[in-house]
């Protein structure tokens, strides 16, 4: 029998191709059940307009009993956003990727909540521990503990 | 009732399955100790509890706070987006309530941080005021759980020849 994380991904992917993912989300990559790669660009008007970002999911087997590990992918080609909640290596502070993730929630979910995260952002500027944060971080951002002490941005 | 409650079908599908297979299964042990199957079984449950307070939410708004900051109002949903749906929340009252109501089983609980001089034990019956005899104690297929801070233990009465 497949584990239970991969008929769940099974399922999350074959909706994401028969119904399409959300507007300004483009599946690029999902070739295996480990790790997903998705366009994300906020459509109307935003401080983030004519940027495309690429988002990067790992799922382990605990998937989605635990969170995915999601985060910005920062390389050649793409940067990551610049905003008070996402860090220049790309790792990403909300509290839905943390202790407030469920397995109600889905990887659609998420880039929808992430796209409003971008959408609703007033200044464009890294978190204040950035230059601190990215010389010292894990590579799976779930080994970060965040404190989400800012509900408002 | 989850369809009611909002959870897309690919989320309680295979919980359901699971679930469904416990009944029957000789597995039970196998299941209960397997890191993601027990899991999942509890997921199922949060999902229960989360779809029957929301199916709820007239009668048991009132009862709900935010059990991190005293004064902030949340709504229903809030609340079991929070508190209920994600892993590792305590189950306060309404959602111990919510699970027994949705399970159809009686319960009572014996509260040890709340003992009196005598050294005895209040029980708190969660949805006794719906059950016809309210004075059950274990033989009539009551669930009674003993509540330390952090941990519930399981009470079976013993019959000693």
């Amino acid at each position: 029998m497949a584990s239970i994380s991969t008929r769940r991904l099974h399922k999350e992917l074959s909706e994401i191709r028969t119904e399409g993912c959300p507007c300004g989300i483009t599946l690029l990559n999902a070739d295996n059940y480990e790790t997903w790669f998705f366009s994300i660009e906020v459509l109307g008007e935003s401080l983030y307009q004519g940027e495309v970002f690429k988002l990067m999911f790992r799922f382990d087997a605990s998937y989605p009993i635990s969170s995915p590990a999601v985060q910005f992918v920062v390389d050649q080609n793409s940067q990551a956003p610049v905003h008070p909640h996402v860090y220049s290596n790309g790792h990403i502070c909300a509290s839905i990727l943390g202790t407030e993730w469920s397995p109600v929630l889905s990887v659609s979910a998420v880039c929808v909540t992430l796209q409003s995260m971008l959408a609703s952002c007033k200044v464009k500027e890294r978190p204040v521990d950035n230059d601190r944060y990215v010389r010292t971080a894990p590579d799976n951002p779930k080994k970060t503990r965040f404190q989400y002490d800012d509900d408002t941005v | 009732m989850f369809k009611a409650a909002g959870f897309a079908e690919f989320i309680y599908a295979d919980l359901l399955e699971l679930v469904a297979g416990l009944a029957t299964s000789d597995r039970l042990w196998g299941d209960f100790t397997d890191e993601h199957k027990s899991a999942s079984i509890v997921m199922y449950m949060r999902l229960l509890t989360s779809a029957h307070i929301r199916a709820n939410c007239e009668s048991l708004a009132g009862f709900i706070h935010d059990p991190e900051s005293s004064g902030s109002e949340l709504t229903v949903g809030q609340f079991c987006e929070m508190y209920v749906e994600p892993m590792g929340k305590e189950a306060d009252n309404v959602q111990i309530y919510a699970l027994v109501r949705a399970l159809g089983v009686d319960i009572r609980i014996a509260d040890i941080t709340e003992h009196n001089t005598k050294g005895e034990v209040p029980f708190i019956d969660p949805g006794q005021e719906e059950r016809s005899s309210p004075e059950a104690d274990g033989d009539d297929g009551t669930l009674v759980l003993l509540f330390r801070p952090g941990h519930y233990d399981i009470i079976q009465k013993t019959l000693f020849e």
